[in-house]
């Protein structure tokens, strides 16, 4: 995709400043652990943190500052693509939104229950065809995993 | 230690043990369709059944755990040849051949290829697990802390750079993430809790499977939702090879079969970089090599061959390194590593001592693997592809589902899961701006071996860093590691100047 949208670009730097920032975090705390230990001063729990969040922040910084490539050739219309893009990212935050209220609701409701529906309604946004069929298969799907993992393996499910 | 004596002896064994056989049968299966399905991979396929199998004995989990391996790698080719999507990245190479073959009416002739060829890739892979692991095994009982300090970064870099061929500065970024990160939980010499924050949960540090799960799953379930295009499917099985055998395919390729087996097997033992990397270079010798390299592209039986032998040679390949070392050398072998662990066998230099029987066995295990898989393919691999017609939007739910389950039974709480989304959406954007998501992993399981290893070395000699450049091993490895990174820039700046002059 990167190079579709042209080499190194604005998308590089973004990346490398929230990875320099996650790398920061890491130092600084590691920082803050002690350099004294009953093995001396080799033994330091931080001594290898540092060494590692130093290199991440190194390699980001490069990134940061190289030079921008040659574009690579546009494939399809400017006007296209956000279109596209922007319909995708609606599927993309959907799912996300779906994915995420499934995690949280488990445990707190029946499993058979929940995953029956949330396989289902996922399915019948995007595939908004056969209901019947989809609604048939979640639910013989759900008690398929649940039986396997449940009752024929003794594995726990939320 | 006769290896190669008792591997036959294994062999015999475990056909004659019927509930193994069974077992292995299914996992096969279990893997082939795996496969099958894009979007989900080899990675996924054995972390899912990595917790199905937790309360089987060691011998009957590994040997499914390698079933679901091989079956997956192979089952890829199917949806590679008839979808043009590769049912695993393992079989990328796989479509530039197998779908114009399919396309023109040649279905079924290169699905039987790609069978064949996997099979006797495996068995390549299977002679070099029996050989070389002990070869390797004996060279890791020389390693020191030292070596194994940078052995760690080594791997790390050279997954980084096969794994992101085009800007490995993004191999690289994402392999000592994956090795910053790994820096969570208790801290192995002096047990201080690094990066906890009070929370006992991450007193353990980070589990592999949620990460591996995260990493790989979720950005194949959010690509697939997201996506809007819908995918040829090329089932014409109406056409035969009648002026080829599967006989005379095999005799007019044996050197390129050869070739891409060890060009696999090697590929394979490089830490971290897996089947895709392995099928997509023998693909390339085959067309350079090629009496016919126009073919290649538009349906060249040598082309096919080749990425389909490599991929599966890969695999045993990618498992030697977890028996003698304890480094991975794919994805899927990363979980067969921490599965091995679960099981109460450690993996590394003293495995054949503490386990003297396990590098035959599981060499046998490969070996019944490949031949249930040929079994299959050959027999019930068009049933297989019905699967096919399944939409992907009923498909990824479902899948995610079984992956917020495999993680959950892992230790029973819901934590895991949390982590698991976490680097699942860690790993989407790392997919989104071209990282790598193998040399994370690599890192992320390398981290505490370089983490210990490095202050050791440090500790035993008193802070100098010298035995780092007077020992050989570590030496060639340091020398491979500048020699890696120095690849990667020099030829483009000349290359670069060229172009400005």
């Amino acid at each position: 995709m990167g190079a579709i949208l042209g080499g190194f670009t604005l998308k590089d730097k973004i990346t490398a400043v929230i990875f320099i920032s996650l790398a920061l975090f890491f130092l600084i705390n590691a920082m803050l652990m002690p350099f004294t230990t009953e093995y001396g001063k080799y033994g330091a729990p931080g001594i290898v943190p540092i060494v590692l969040s130093v290199i991440v922040i190194l390699l980001n910084l490069i990134m940061m500052l190289r030079k921008k490539q040659e574009k690579a050739p546009v494939q399809i219309t400017n006007g296209d693509r956000k279109k596209l893009f922007s319909f995708e990212n609606k599927r993309l935050l959907i799912s996300v939104i779906f994915c995420l209220t499934y995690v949280l609701l488990l445990g707190h409701l029946n499993f058979i229950a929940l995953t029956s529906v949330f396989v289902s309604v996922l399915s019948l946004i995007f595939y908004r065809k056969k209901p019947i069929l989809v609604i048939l298969t979640s639910v013989l799907v759900t008690y398929g995993i649940y039986y396997i993992f449940q009752k024929l393996f003794l594995l726990p499910l939320p | 230690m006769n290896v190669l004596g008792s591997y036959f002896e294994y062999i015999v064994e475990m056909l004659s043990d019927p509930l193994l056989l069974f077992n292995m049968a299914w996992a096969t299966l279990l893997g082939i369709l795996i496969g099958v399905l894009p979007g989900l991979t080899a990675t996924l396929g054995v972390a899912i059944l990595t917790t199905l199998t937790f309360g089987f004995p060691a011998k009957t989990a590994i040997a499914m755990l390698i079933g679901v391996y091989i079956g997956a790698i192979y089952g890829g080719s199917r949806t590679a040849i008839v979808l043009n999507i590769p049912g695993t990245p393992a079989n990328a190479a796989t479509t530039v051949d197998g779908f114009p073959l399919a396309r023109s009416g040649y279905a079924g002739f290169a699905l039987n290829v790609a069978t064949i060829m996997s099979g006797i890739g495996s068995i390549i892979g299977a002679l070099f697990i029996v050989t070389l692991a002990p070869l390797l095994g004996k060279l890791a009982l020389q390693f020191g802390s030292w070596e194994f300090a940078v052995l760690a970064i080594f791997g790390t870099i050279i997954a980084g750079s096969l794994t992101a061929p085009k800007d490995p500065l993004k191999g690289w970024i994402a392999g000592f993430l994956g090795l910053m990160i790994s820096q969570i939980g208790m801290d192995e010499i002096t047990s201080y809790p690094r990066y906890t924050f009070g929370n006992i949960q991450l007193y353990g540090g980070i589990a592999l499977l949620p990460v591996l799960v995260g990493v790989y799953g979720i950005p194949e379930i959010l690509m697939s939702l997201k996506r809007t295009t819908k995918a040829e499917v090329a089932l014409d099985f109406s056409k035969k090879k009648s002026d080829l055998s599967y006989g005379g395919t095999i005799l007019k390729n044996w050197l390129n079969i050869i070739r891409s087996g060890i060009v696999g097997v090697f590929i394979g033992v490089i830490p971290g970089v897996g089947e895709d990397v392995a099928s997509w270079v023998s693909y390339d010798l085959a067309k350079r090599s090629s009496k016919e390299p126009e073919k290649f592209g538009n349906g060249s039986i040598e082309g096919l061959s080749s990425a389909e032998t490599a991929n599966n040679a890969c695999v045993a390949g990618a498992i030697i390194p977890v028996l003698t070392l304890a480094v991975p050398g794919s994805a899927p072998a990363a979980v067969l590593l921490a599965a091995l662990w679960i099981h109460g066998v450690r993996a590394g230099p003293l495995l054949p001592i503490e386990h003297p029987e396990m590098i035959g066995n599981v060499a046998a295990m490969f070996t019944i693997a490949t031949i249930l898989m040929v079994i299959f393919g050959l027999v019930i691999t068009r049933l297989f592809l019905k699967i096919l017609l399944v939409p992907t939007e009923i498909l990824m739910p479902i899948i995610f589902v079984l992956c917020v389950v495999g993680t959950y039974v892992l230790n029973g709480r819901m934590f895991d899961v949390w982590i698991m989304l976490l680097f699942g959406l860690l790993g989407y954007f790392m997919r989104l701006n071209d990282f790598p998501a193998a040399p994370f992993v690599l890192g992320f399981i390398l981290g505490p071996m370089a983490d210990t290893n490095l202050r050791r070395a440090l500790m035993l000699a008193k802070g100098s860093l010298l035995p780092f450049v007077t020992r050989p091993v570590s030496l060639v490895l340091l020398i491979a590691i500048v020699l890696v990174i120095a690849s990667k820039y020099i030829p483009k700046r000349r290359g670069a100047k060229n172009e400005n002059e």
